[in-house]
């Protein structure tokens, strides 16, 4: 019985539900505020993204005649589940709440490529010629980044030996962080991760200029809520993954001081997102392609080959 | 590969006003596009010939909302122009001062549309944040600042008083400093130069054939300016370069803007200093004798001309207008073939849009 | 090379019989015939004058004309006769590519059949439009604004 009423705490509660959507909606609004700085604004409120997500639930849910609504469903929330699932596997290792087993690197690394390949599924759905076009642009970003990140982050895993997130830990505990001699591969990932959240400078497939919302489009009420959702805390686990792996030995595991520094080290990897969106152009779509095949992928091929040979 | 028509407008994020593009993709690239206006069309023509002079200041006033205060002066010079009048010197330094801090605020919104179109979200923000400098101006002068309903026929309405003076000397170094840092990103940023060169090239020739008119025809080298060619309101004792390029892409377009916007803060403190003392209007008659005038002034966007037609009575006869966008318009489908459809929205921000001067 | 030049060939294809149709204005203006429109815009083209302002129908008296609005350095105005019987002109589009949304709004605004270009479908007005050419003098004028008139 205790087990249960332990087992719905830390699920829903703590480093659940609750506390992942917190988390996720904090950095949301770490990074909007960032930005508005930069731009010479003021910026929002603390509670902004928590107030957008409630409106969008009392909104009224419309799709276009002809869709499949129980696909219109599912995706949103099978993205929500996914990330969900992953950041709470990430925060249930860092605080040792279960340990790590072998091949959750891979896990996480696959739940968290998921939300890209159902924000295409969910504008093929509800089709219309901005979601189409849309979701054509975002597939063929998500093939080349999904790679740039893989690639780039596995390169942690192959220094340490091990495909569980605990190995990776022990590594870095044991020797030094891995971002001491992994530079670029920590430059790789990052702008792999850019790609994969679809930030500006890689926001072809949400610009609203362009594409009006892209495969989003016509997505209202509850389900856009999920979307949104299900974006935050892939940025989260993101870049709590990218912190995990590559300045793995600065702390000690759960205990308080280990928290602060890891959530220290999440801001500040979101303080240099937002520097970066907020100072680039959004990039076309060829530009994009070109970038990360000609000068990314290699370079982080480079540098896994380095880290096998040496 | 098949052929997708993507419909952008009447209602879309990248148009301020409505404006419909059918535009045909095969694959990436475009090949062929539409473009139907009218959708903003308020048959000002027809309505000014049911007003009389006076009252159609107001109206032509609200043909625009970006250039409002260049189409009541051209007007007001077409209809001074019939009643053979000449206007005083101060009235004509008090027109030239709006229309500059007009030029000014029109470059600056337009530079925050282009940047927000290609996804640079800060100049948007900077450039209309240095913009309210230049609105607070012209609501100190004017009272208004979009609208400023300071024309009268014979003249203007408000006169400038010292601190007015004084405010805008102190104002306008502060915005040429901001406006200099707004123009080293349009040159020297790479993302900008990346996604705005090359893009939307017009040749001369074809400006010439179009009959384009405006920083766009400037940016692909053809040197025309009114202020210079055709001066009115005493432009001709006022002392301005007029830019060109030679690139003719959006780039240029850009560059070519923000330096005319340097020469205007320069112009409006020369008018400031130079200004005479005198009276600001004369007093017109109602009844305009028959005859036929056109005025040509030279807009933000180029040239808007005005042809005023009077049978003897109070109320226009006929009053045709034509403003700079609708010589842009016509050359959209040119530039938009063979691009990408990401730089589809680079070309519609970068060619000026004004579609309610167009419509009319 | 220059207006004056085009002025002066200008005027040996004029109509010099029809002056009435002359009205006093503050530029240079030429009164032809619609079918030396084509013969005209050459003359003009040729002396470098190839900036087409604009191009405005006006009723002169009974007759309606289109006046034809060049610039170079100065202003020089076309001014077309439109014969009542057949209503119809010439484009410039093929000398003067930049002249095909005037020509649209006058086709639209005052029913002339502009011969060589596709007016069909409408450009300001809306695509099912039934009241005839807007600006033409027979139409009902629109409601005078008799409120606030001076003396």
């Amino acid at each position: 019985m205790k087990e249960i009423i332990t087992l719905l705490v830390n699920i829903l509660i703590f480093p659940g539900f609750i506390f992942l959507l917190a988390l996720g909606m904090g950095f949301h609004w770490i990074d909007r505020k960032l930005i508005a700085r930069f731009e010479g604004r003021i910026g929002p409120p603390w509670y902004q993204p928590l107030a957008d997500i409630i409106k969008l639930f009392a909104k009224e849910d419309v799709l276009p005649t002809g869709t499949n609504e129980i696909f219109a469903l599912l995706l949103p929330l099978t993205s929500f589940a996914v990330t969900l699932t992953a950041g709470y596997h990430m925060v249930g290792t860092l605080s040792g709440l279960f340990t790590s087993f072998v091949g959750d690197f891979i896990m996480v690394i696959f739940l968290l490529s998921l939300p890209s390949l159902l924000f295409f599924l969910g504008g093929w759905t509800t089709s219309g010629v901005y979601s189409i076009l849309g979701g054509n642009r975002s597939l063929l970003q998500y093939f080349s980044y999904e790679v740039l990140f893989i690639m780039a982050i596995c390169g942690t895993a192959i220094a340490s030996g091990s495909w569980s997130l605990g190995g990776i830990f022990l590594a870095q505990n044991e020797g030094s962080p891995f971002i001491k001699y992994q530079v670029v591969g920590f430059l790789m990932s990052l702008a792999g991760l850019i790609g994969k959240l679809k930030r500006s400078p890689y926001d072809i497939p949400k610009a609203k200029s362009e594409m009006v919302m892209g495969p989003l489009t016509e997505y209202s009420g509850r389900k856009l809520a999920m979307w949104k959702l299900a974006d935050f805390l892939q940025t989260l686990a993101g870049v709590a993954l990218i912190v995990y792996c590559y300045f793995g030995g600065l702390w000690q595991p759960n205990t308080i001081f280990g928290y602060l520094i890891f959530l220290l080290l999440m801001i500040l990897l979101q303080f240099v997102l937002s520097i970066i969106s907020a100072v680039f152009t959004r990039l076309r779509i060829d530009q994009l392609i070109d970038l990360n095949w000609r000068l990314f992928i290699p370079i982080s091929l480079l540098q896994n080959i380095l880290i096998i040979v040496l | 590969m098949s052929k997708i028509t993507i419909p952008i407008g009447p209602q879309h994020p990248l148009l301020k006003e409505p404006l419909s593009f059918r535009i045909t993709l095969e694959g990436e690239s475009v090949i062929e596009s539409t473009l139907r206006l009218g959708y903003v069309h308020r048959g000002i023509e027809k309505l000014a010939q049911t007003r009389t002079y006076i009252k159609n200041i107001t109206l032509f006033e609200r043909v625009c909302g970006i250039c409002s205060h260049i189409h009541t002066t051209t007007y007001c010079q077409a209809v001074e122009g019939l009643l053979d009048l000449k206007i005083p010197r101060r009235g004509a330094y008090i027109r030239m001062l709006l229309c500059e801090l007009e030029r000014i605020h029109s470059h600056l919104l337009w530079l925050g549309v282009l940047a927000k179109n290609i996804g640079l979200n800060t100049v948007f923000m900077y450039a209309w944040r240095d913009r309210e400098i230049v609105l607070d101006l012209m609501e100190e002068i004017s009272g208004g600042r979009v609208s400023h309903a300071i024309n009268t026929i014979g003249g203007v309405r408000k006169d400038l008083t010292q601190t007015q003076i004084e405010k805008i000397s102190l104002d306008l170094p502060v915005l040429y400093e901001k406006v200099r840092e707004l123009l080293e990103i349009v040159e020297n940023d790479r993302s900008f130069s990346a996604r705005t060169r090359g893009i939307g090239y017009l040749s001369p020739q074809d400006v010439k054939r179009y009959c384009v008119v405006g920083p766009v025809a400037r940016a692909s080298g053809v040197d025309i300016d009114l202020r210079r060619d055709a001066p009115n309101a005493c432009y001709a004792e006022l002392d301005f370069n007029s830019v060109t390029m030679t690139d003719g892409d959006v780039w240029a377009r850009a560059v070519v803007r923000i330096m005319e916007t340097l020469e205007s803060i320069g112009l409006s403190q020369q008018i400031v200093n130079k200004i005479p003392a005198g009276e600001i209007a004369v007093t017109a008659k109602r009844k305009v004798p028959e005859g036929e005038f056109v005025s040509r002034s030279e807009a933000p966007r180029g040239e808007v001309i005005y042809f005023v037609k009077s049978d003897g009575s109070q109320k226009p006869k006929r009053v045709k207008v034509r403003t700079p966008t609708l010589t842009a318009l016509i050359t959209l489908p040119a530039q938009l073939e063979g691009l990408q459809m990401a730089d589809v929205s680079t070309v519609i921000a970068g060619v000026d849009l004004c579609i309610a001067c167009a419509d009319r | 090379m220059n207006i004056e030049q085009a002025y002066y060939r200008l005027q040996k294809i004029s109509a010099k019989d029809q002056a009435q149709l002359l009205s006093q204005l503050n530029e240079k203006q030429v009164l032809i015939l619609s079918s030396q429109l084509l013969n005209a815009v050459k003359i003009l083209l040729e002396e470098g004058v190839n900036h087409l302002s604009t191009i405005t129908g006006v009723y002169q008296g009974e007759t309606l004309i289109m006046l034809y609005h060049f610039w170079l350095g100065e202003g020089l105005t076309l001014r077309v006769i439109i014969d009542e019987n057949n209503n119809e002109v010439d484009t410039l589009t093929q000398f003067i590519p930049g002249a095909l949304f005037y020509e649209r709004e006058i086709a639209e605004m005052f029913g002339i059949t502009i011969n060589g270009i596709d007016t069909s479908n409408k450009m300001f007005l809306p695509d099912n439009w039934q009241n005839g050419a807007p600006m033409r003098k027979e139409k009902a004028e629109i409601a005078e604004d008799n409120s606030l008139e001076d003396k």
